[in-house]
């Protein structure tokens, strides 16, 4: 736990998020043993490790898609633990996902629209007895999803099919979708992987953007440690379902137990801070 | 009326009095099961939940009805609305614990609550009449009082002042009323569900159609919103079996067959996934051709003419299902059902 | 990290806590005692001739549902189908063996066999004309599950087409009897009872003991991996096939020598319970549809006990509605992750 206070916290203050002893099994296997680690506030804060290390599960854990077997989860001072994924969204920490969940049978547009907090048309009583004001509400989210498409470059796509898009532009979708909930933290599931080093630059600019602009937190899952060591204030490893190492970038890439765990843990990769590695995923 | 007869292929006799009265009958049944497939529309087509139920819910419709006007005495109107919360009730009760199940053990949860309901309703002799039928509650009472007389009386009117004035006279025209209501019905609910579904709340039903996860990762409360498609779906499924229970004036349990929701189903594909106005060109189709079929003089007994009828409804359903998934009406990106 | 920031709300072992996560780790054991608990019930308030006699047909009824759930988990286990024509094939299997036995005149032993392999012959074509071309196409769960609805009707109503609506018996000797314990069986009843059992635990110890059970279970859990080791996954699922539907044809003759009555709906009428026999078992599983079998067979003859017999369809739903809602994996089954 002294590690996590010892590290940069770029807004000082407390951490944004706060995890402690969390375990999760599945059928005998621990998927998660006992991760614990703060993310600072108006971070970017990488989560690494090796395959099988537990960390999509922890993804899943923290945003509300899996039950935690026990353990704490605080999300801005308030616990989260077991806390229903919609409920999650809703309070401020979206997510995207490894496979890309652009929902392909409805336009570009609906997909942005869909995001928006605080909209009453979605409740059937509200629809039905405030039309205009679901009406205008729409009117107002139309607008802004079409300025979010526009710094994304996808504005000229809005009514096509979501399916038509290509993986890179679908990645884009989907953080345009997320931010459309204005969230105050982002956890992005392998964000780099599959898009072409042009389009993960874009990315990369968005989210320093974002956090410099507007104080977003993001933590993200990567393989390609070109990108974690270039952009993450934070990194934090994890081997075997537990956090093992944290810290600066720097730090992190000459410690012992990191090597270890990746070339024990079985890809065989070393986080080597010059080329960029896709690792198997 | 002959230019009908001439339509209609060559080795058909009809058993009845005219075509009209046979047409009458098809386009009422048309415009019932029509309405009872918005209610599968709605849940297989928009948000994605497979309800093999949808026959229990017209069975609670029209026992529910029945049972309000005969044994309680209450106003047509008032009996039908009651009728629609009870099943929606149910919907509920058969909806909290069975939502979160996986897609295949819902539709055989609910297949099993409808198979509940129709025991009930054959073994329940008291309440529902059992083998014999609602006529038999009716017939039951101090003075036989029947479900029907409210509507007979709204249906006489509109026959004395707005039809025999165009022409449409006499017996054969007696039920032409009740195919106008049912139409009228289910032209609007057709027109209110496409209007719903384009809101936001349409909008969030569709996503959890085609990703659930994806929607509750938006903050949607996908299993809300899954209750409540389950909810209208029952409270249309109850407007039809009202509706059937006017139209065949005592129903017993043989009505709420689960062969019933099949047929619905039928219907969906035929006039396509995620399409409420195919729902209204499937119903006539399928009927059409089920009531035709009635018909067919090819010296074949009453049996095996049935036992065909229900050899197409299987046959609709499997080259649909192989070789047009999406239906006659249906768009092929709208199929998102491939899971 | 402030320690105080953090509530913990992890969930330690409290005393029912505790005792739900033992009998979530031991639900035969938990079935098995509320088994238990039931007998003694029933003996102390029913009596014990009346129970014993119900249990007696309760087994016979138990063995063929086990034989329907069987072959349904089986299918589901490797393809994924839930298949609702399953039914259906009880049928056919029971009409190809009255068809032999009764108008062609044959004994009963050589119809059952023929009505055995008949049946396992259509399953066979069932998959090559339907199942596997839909396979390749990747068709959905939905494709699926109203294809195999459409040809329930189809076969239940061919049935009717071709043998009429009339219910027909079995040329079985239905009046021999055997006594023992103050409890009777019927010869024929035990004779398919014997049957049924010697083919349940066939099934069983080829699954677990032979290479084929093994590669068997190898593509339940994971079919495209499987492929990709070897095995021939076309031959298995044929002959997986073959499995599913003789062991229908079966237990269709057994149901129709044991009830007296056949009509084209007698198999579809099982199908919700065989459905609630898997389910009981663990879907997949094939010893817990064995067991899911034997326990509704049980249940619903103990039912006549305290019921009507005519509510006796009633327990399967209930048994299904409390097995989805209390532990949906079932017995032998896995939890999902969420």
């Amino acid at each position: 736990m002294t590690d996590a206070t010892a590290s940069a916290q770029p807004d000082g203050g407390k951490p944004i998020l706060e995890i402690a002893d969390v375990w999760k099994h599945f059928g005998g296997i621990h998927a998660v043993a006992g991760a614990t680690f703060a993310v600072p506030k108006g971070s970017i804060t990488a989560l690494i490790g090796p395959n099988g290390a537990g960390k999509t599960t922890l993804f899943n854990i923290v945003t509300g898609f899996y039950r935690a077997d026990r353990g704490a989860i605080a999300y801005e001072g308030r616990s989260i633990f077991r806390k229903r994924a919609h409920a999650i969204a809703r309070s401020g920490m979206v997510r995207t996902f490894q496979i890309t969940k652009a929902l392909e049978a409805m336009p570009v547009i609906d997909n942005m629209m869909l995001a928006a907090p605080h909209q009453p048309g979605e409740q059937l009583p509200t629809l039905l007895a405030r039309p205009l004001a679901a009406r205008h509400r729409e009117d107002e989210i139309h607008e802004r999803a079409l300025e979010l498409l526009e710094t994304f470059d996808l504005a000229d796509k809005a009514d096509d099919y979501a399916g038509t898009l290509s993986g890179g532009q679908r990645k884009l979708l989907e953080l345009a979708r997320a931010l459309m909930a204005e969230p105050r933290m982002v956890l992005l599931d392998e964000p780099m992987a599959g898009i072409n080093p042009t389009l993960g630059r874009r990315l990369l600019d968005h989210m320093h953007e974002l956090r410099s602009e507007r104080g977003v937190t993001f933590l993200f899952i990567e393989h390609d440690m070109d990108v974690v060591m270039n952009h993450a204030d934070e990194v934090v490893v994890m081997a075997q379902g537990d956090v093992i190492v944290k810290g600066p970038p720097h730090e992190v890439r000459e410690d012992k137990r990191v090597i270890d765990a990746y070339l024990g843990g079985g890809d065989g990769e070393a986080p080597a801070g010059g080329a960029s590695e896709e690792a198997p995923s | 009326m002959s230019a009908i007869a001439t339509t209609l292929p060559l080795a058909v006799s009809f058993d009845f009095l005219t075509a009209w009265g046979f047409w009458i009958g098809v386009l009422t049944f048309a415009a019932v099961y029509g309405i009872f497939t918005l209610g599968l529309q709605i849940n297989v087509g928009y948000t994605g939940i497979i309800n093999f139920g949808q026959a229990g819910f017209m069975a609670i419709g029209a026992y529910a009805s029945v049972i309000f006007t005969v044994e309680v005495g209450l106003p047509m109107l008032l009996s039908l609305a009651l009728a629609i919360l009870v099943a929606v009730i149910a919907g509920l009760l058969i909806g909290l614990p069975s939502l979160r199940l996986r897609a295949d053990y819902f539709a055989i949860a609910t297949i099993a609550f409808s198979e509940i309901i129709r025991l009930t309703a054959q073994n329940a002799r008291g309440l529902t009449g059992g083998n014999q039928g609602t006529i038999a509650l009716e017939l039951e009472q101090e003075e036989p009082v029947f479900f029907t007389d409210g509507w007979f009386e709204v249906s006489r009117s509109i026959s004395d002042n707005i039809l025999d004035p165009i022409g449409f006279t006499g017996t054969e025209f007696e039920n032409l009323p009740l195919l106008l209501l049912a139409w009228i019905l289910l032209v609007a609910l057709v027109i209110v569900l496409n209007r719903l579904i384009r809101s936001p709340w349409g909008r969030v039903l569709r996503a959890i159609r085609e990703d659930e996860d994806a929607a509750r990762a938006l903050g949607k409360n996908a299993f809300g919103y899954k209750l409540q498609s389950l909810s209208i779906a029952a409270a249309l499924g109850a407007l039809s079996g009202w509706l059937l229970a006017l139209q065949l004036q005592t129903v017993n349990q043989d009505a709420f067959d689960p062969i019933f929701t099949f047929i619905g189903y039928a219907i969906l594909v035929l006039g396509g996934l995620a399409s409420f106005a195919g729902v209204m060109v499937g119903s006539v189709v399928l009927w059409t051709i089920l009531e035709g079929m009635r018909f067919l003089d090819v010296g074949l007994g009453a049996d095996k003419i049935a036992a065909l009828r229900f050899i197409l409804v299987g046959l609709i359903l499997i080259l649909l299902m192989a070789f047009r998934p999406q239906g006659a009406l249906g768009k092929r990106e709208e199929m998102v059902l491939g899971d | 990290m402030e320690a105080g920031s953090l509530a913990a709300t992890g969930e330690r072992g409290s005393g029912t806590a505790r005792l739900r996560t033992a009998a979530g780790e031991h639900p035969a054991l938990v079935v098995l005692g509320i088994l238990i608990v039931i007998s003694i019930a029933l003996i102390f308030g029913e009596g014990l001739q009346p129970f014993g006699q119900t249990t007696v047909n309760g087994l016979v009824a138990g063995s063929y549902f086990a034989l329907g759930a069987i072959g349904l988990t089986l299918v589901y286990g490797i393809l994924k189908l839930v298949n609702f024509a399953h039914g259906d094939m009880l049928t056919f299997g029971a009409y190809i063996a009255f068809l032999f036995n009764v108008t062609i005149g044959m004994p009963i032993a050589i119809a059952l066999l023929v009505a055995v392999a008949t049946t396992a012959a259509v399953g066979v074509f069932l998959e090559l004309a339907m199942w596997r071309p839909m396979r390749r196409r990747k068709a959905g769960m939905l494709q699926l599950l109203l294809m195999a609805i459409g040809l329930a009707f189809v076969l239940r109503n061919a049935i009717q087409f071709v043998a009429g609506t009339q219910p027909r018996r079995l040329d079985v000797d239905t009046t021999t009897s055997l006594s023992f314990l103050d409890l009777t069986i019927g010869r024929t009843q035990l004779i398919l009872l014997i049957v049924a059992i010697v083919a349940l635990l066939s099934v069983a110890l080829m699954l677990r003991r032979t290479s084929l059970g093994r590669q068997m279970r190898a593509l339940a859990d994971n079919f495209d991996l499987a492929e990709t080791t070897g095995i021939d996954t076309g031959r298995i699922v044929i002959v997986t096939w073959i499995l599913a539907a003789g062991l229908a044809g079966l237990a269709g003759v057994l149901v129709v020598a044991s009830t007296g009555s056949l009509t084209p709906n007698t198999g579809f009428q099982l199908l919700l319970a065989m459905f609630a026999a898997v389910i009981l078992g663990g879907i997949g599983n094939a010893f817990g549809a064995l067991a899911g079998g034997l326990v509704l067979g049980l249940s619903q003859e103990w039912s006549t006990l305290l019921f009507a017999s005519q509510w006796k369809i009633a327990i399967s739903f209930a048994v299904l509605i409390h097995v989805l809602v209390l532990r949906p994996q079932g017995i032998f089954g896995r939890a999902r992750t969420l």
